[in-house]
């Protein structure tokens, strides 16, 4: 019963009104509409959905709420959202809006890491996700925010274990190196975090077939895996994914 | 006594309703025609609205199966059966010239062969993108300055007009004319035309580029000026011979009106996208953007394989108000990806920030102290945009607060 | 014959009532929001979500006097906890400290006792081990969606399990009309709005 299988997760990239998709953090070319591929992907039985405003910190602007509810609206999976969260205020309203968990990188990481733990009290640390932007250096990883253009000072391994002790749930891994190029996981990375970290994390960013996944899965066995270009331009579809995974595991 | 003046630019700073750009923005001068004293031809915003939003309606319009028709044509025309080189195309290895490029020989069957002017200070990033061009399967022909002469002519042109730029556009915009003149290559294929600027709009149904950016009549010497300076005064003053200055200086008009040359603009012929660029480059070669958001901007991908272009952009911002921020706003405005306000916020953000990250390379390559570029930028700017508050400049009409 | 009218406790972090409201409306049932003591009578049935820990859970309801309000209302009305709606049913919770609960079933919650990381964070099937109302047309296969660090022990009122890393603890209890489930069935498709309906036809 409850034998191992990694969360299919999906990840919408959502830039005002519009789903984009861009490649190594960069370009906002256009996907879809935000309710219409929550509902698609919902439906076609992704466990899960990330739905990231990757813009709110870098414009500096607030989160548009009421977009929110809308694409949550008819989804009974768990939906993750982040982009622009600074306060716990934001989060409460957040989770009026649709939101199970709420997603964190930018304030925590650049300005107040104390958001995590503050978040983590009142909501619970299953609730408190968050987003890690790696982009490799020399033989190390360094943290970035702000949809993966402003470096932090925070080395991958630290930034891992503080993000861990200020009590987050969940972490999403994603690499600035691979993300939308389709050309397959960064295993070093992965690897890095996965052997330290004593919660969940949801690995992203490089997947474009599915021998991807399936070595992925094969060498990790990671609790969740994160799609966004493979779906969203029909690579794959999620049913066979699920498929291929089932097999690969028995 | 100041070295350069204040440009001749409309007193009364006005922003274009639809993207980032005001009407400080100058025309695209004849750079060999430039002197300290010129007063500039400016980019005008008409009814609200700048000459590239104008005419990024005007696109809308355009019919571009046509516009294909032609470069079809154009290419059927040159192409050279026999696999010999037929389209020169000029770049750097910047997104642009990887589409142009690999378009022409995949999409349009054509044997391209690529043209550079070598980088003043080649970032790592330029160095990868430029890797990453040839290895889509091109030959290059590259042209290295003589370094000497090219550092202290951009030296020069930074002391006299705060544009150290100048003498990479104006050696870069001969470069592939006189290459041409050389191969038996009749097309050289240019990216974007000045239209996509709003500059020139007078050309903006023309493919071809205007031969008075390389040219003049009777090549009489004593009618040039680079870095600002008359080519006598570099010649008797800093010693510089005709060979020294034979990059730089342009050809003779004559000789391009005879012969079968052609200088044409991609952008005329396919509707051209800044932002789908960087899409293409990354999609169809090993392009990559920048490890971070290039300084005083937010975005990763666009000038950032010369270390002058860092200078540039800041340059271009103390004397004009605009800087690399505005440009990438504006551009993607332009292209449809980001609104107005979203560009605002940008360019509030990011916009004129200092150049630190390659202050001091270009320092020693202009062989100039700290101290003289402060005086040298502060000096270039204008007093109807800047103000001093608390001893930091501030613009007296920012954007975010029209 | 009336629209059962459901009742969803709102106290403290407002955590995930918006999206038991929004399960609850696709079941056709009205529903609307308990925040003071007297909301309680307006509604026939009570769902209690929990979202936070344990000891601000059980603060939020001690601040508003719902404390005694919520027990009094699940002496006769049927009440659904959900999450830590579960686990404050509890006599004591050990989240960060000793806390007591409401006390309406005996157990108490503690760390989850396993090998796997945690939070216990997805899709799981369940084990149905004594019969109960809400689990009408459930199947074996069914999964339902968890996302809990602590688990509720307890041996009496226990009516499914469900299995983590070859850890098996408690993931639905009954005791009369009131009802608790670990997971949240307002995040498990079908199978979890199949529970709310079922609850909301008693």
């Amino acid at each position: 019963m409850n034998s191992y299988k990694p969360r299919i997760i999906v990840k919408l990239e959502i830039q005002s009104n519009h789903v984009v998709k861009p490649i190594y953090f960069e370009g906002l070319r256009r996907v879809g509409m935000p309710h219409e591929m929550a509902q698609k992907y919902f439906s076609d039985g992704a466990d899960e959905l990330i739905y990231i405003d990757i813009v709110a910190s870098l414009y500096q602007r607030g989160i548009d709420y009421e977009q929110i509810k809308r694409a949550s609206d008819n989804i009974y999976i768990p939906l993750t959202v982040g982009g622009g969260i600074r306060t716990v205020d934001d989060c409460h309203r957040l989770f009026d809006s649709g939101a199970d968990k709420v997603c964190i990188n930018t304030h925590a990481l650049q300005s107040d890491s104390t958001l995590i733990d503050n978040a983590a009290q009142i909501f619970g640390s299953q609730a408190v996700v968050v987003n890690i932007e790696a982009k490799s250096r020399a033989d190390t990883w360094r943290c970035y925010s702000d949809n993966g253009r402003i470096p932090s000072s925070k080395d991958l391994v630290d930034w891992v274990d503080e993000v861990e002790g200020r009590g987050a749930g969940e972490i999403i891994l994603q690499s600035i190196d691979r993300d939308g190029s389709r050309k397959g996981f960064d295993f070093n990375l992965i690897s890095k975090v996965i052997e330290r970290s004593h919660i969940p994390v949801i690995i992203g960013s490089g997947a474009g077939n599915i021998s991807h996944i399936i070595d992925v899965v094969k060498e990790f066995n990671p609790h969740g895996i994160a799609l966004s270009s493979v779906l969203h331009y029909n690579k794959l579809k999620i049913p066979s994914i699920i498929e291929s995974i089932r097999n690969a595991l028995t | 006594m100041k070295k350069y003046g204040k440009y001749g630019l409309p007193l009364k700073v006005e922003f274009c309703s639809k993207c980032t750009s005001s009407n400080q923005r100058p025309n695209s001068a004849y750079e060999f025609k430039q002197t300290s004293s010129d007063k500039k031809e400016f980019v005008p915003v008409t009814s609200g609205v700048c000459k590239a939003c104008e005419y990024v309606e005007t696109k809308k319009a355009i019919d571009w199966a046509e516009r294909e028709k032609e470069l079809k044509e154009l290419c059927d025309k040159h192409r050279k059966d026999d696999g010999r080189f037929d389209v020169l195309v000029p770049g750097s290895g910047g997104k642009d010239s990887i589409y142009v490029a690999n378009e022409l020989k995949n999409k349009y069957g054509m044997h391209p062969v690529l043209t550079t002017w070598a980088p003043n200070m080649q970032t790592s990033q330029g160095i990868q993108n430029f890797n990453a061009w040839l290895d889509m399967g091109f030959a290059n022909y590259m042209v290295y300055q003589n370094k000497q002469v090219h550092r202290l002519l951009t030296k020069l042109a930074f002391e006299e007009l705060c544009h150290p730029f100048q003498p990479f556009i104006i050696g870069q915009k001969n470069m592939a004319p006189k290459l041409a003149s050389q191969l038996d290559i009749d097309l050289i294929m240019f990216g974007e035309h000045d239209a996509e600027f709003g500059v020139n709009m007078d050309r903006m149904n023309i493919p071809t580029m205007d031969l008075g950016f390389f040219t003049v009549d009777n090549n009489d010497i004593s009618q040039i000026y680079l870095s600002g300076l008359p080519v006598t005064e570099l010649i008797d003053k800093y010693g510089l011979s005709l060979s020294d200055l034979e990059a730089y200086l342009p050809l003779d008009r004559e000789k391009f009106e005879g012969n079968n040359k052609e200088f044409h603009f991609y952008s005329y012929y396919k509707k051209w996208n800044f932002h789908d660029n960087y899409y293409y480059a990354v999609e169809n070669s090993n392009f990559l953007p920048a490890s971070k958001r290039l300084e005083g901007s937010y975005d990763k991908y666009a000038s950032m394989d010369d270390k002058i272009d860092w200078l540039h952009f800041y340059t271009f911002y103390t004397k004009f108000g605009i800087g690399r921020a505005t440009a990438a706003s504006f551009q993607e405005i332009r292209a449809g990806v980001i609104t107005r306000d979203e560009g605002i916020a940008l360019v509030k953000r990011f916009d004129g920030e200092f150049p630190a990250q390659y202050l001091k390379d270009c320092l020693e390559y202009l062989d100039i102290t700290e101290q003289k570029f402060y005086d040298i930028t502060d000096e270039s700017r204008p007093d109807h945009l800047w103000k001093k508050e608390h001893g930091e400049w501030k613009l007296r009409q920012p954007i975010w607060k029209a | 014959m009336h629209l059962p009218n459901i009742g969803v406790v709102n106290v403290g972090s407002s955590g995930n009532v918006f999206n038991v409201i929004k399960s609850i409306r696709y079941t056709g049932a009205t529903c609307g929001l308990i925040k003071q003591e007297d909301d309680f009578s307006k509604y026939d049935k009570i769902i209690f979500p929990g979202v936070g820990s344990f000891p601000y859970v059980m603060d939020a309801l001690r601040n508003n006097n719902f404390h005694h309000a919520l027990i009094e209302s699940m002496k006769c009305k049927p009440t659904l906890g959900i999450c830590l709606g579960l686990q404050v049913l509890c006599g004591v919770g050990h989240e960060f400290q000793e806390v007591s609960g409401l006390n309406i079933i005996r157990g108490e919650v503690r760390k989850l006792n396993c090998s796997g990381v945690v939070p216990n964070m997805g899709f799981r099937t369940i084990e149905i081990v004594k019969d109960s109302p809400i689990f009408k047309g459930i199947s074996e296969n069914d999964e339902f969606y968890f996302m809990h660090s602590y688990e509720v022990i307890n041996h009496t009122e226990t009516i499914a399990i469900s299995t983590y890393n070859n850890h098996s603890y408690v993931c639905a209890i009954q005791k009369d009309h009131v009802f608790g489930v670990q997971f949240h069935p307002e995040k498990s498709r079908e199978p979890g709005l199949r529970i709310i309906q079922n609850f909301i036809d008693l």
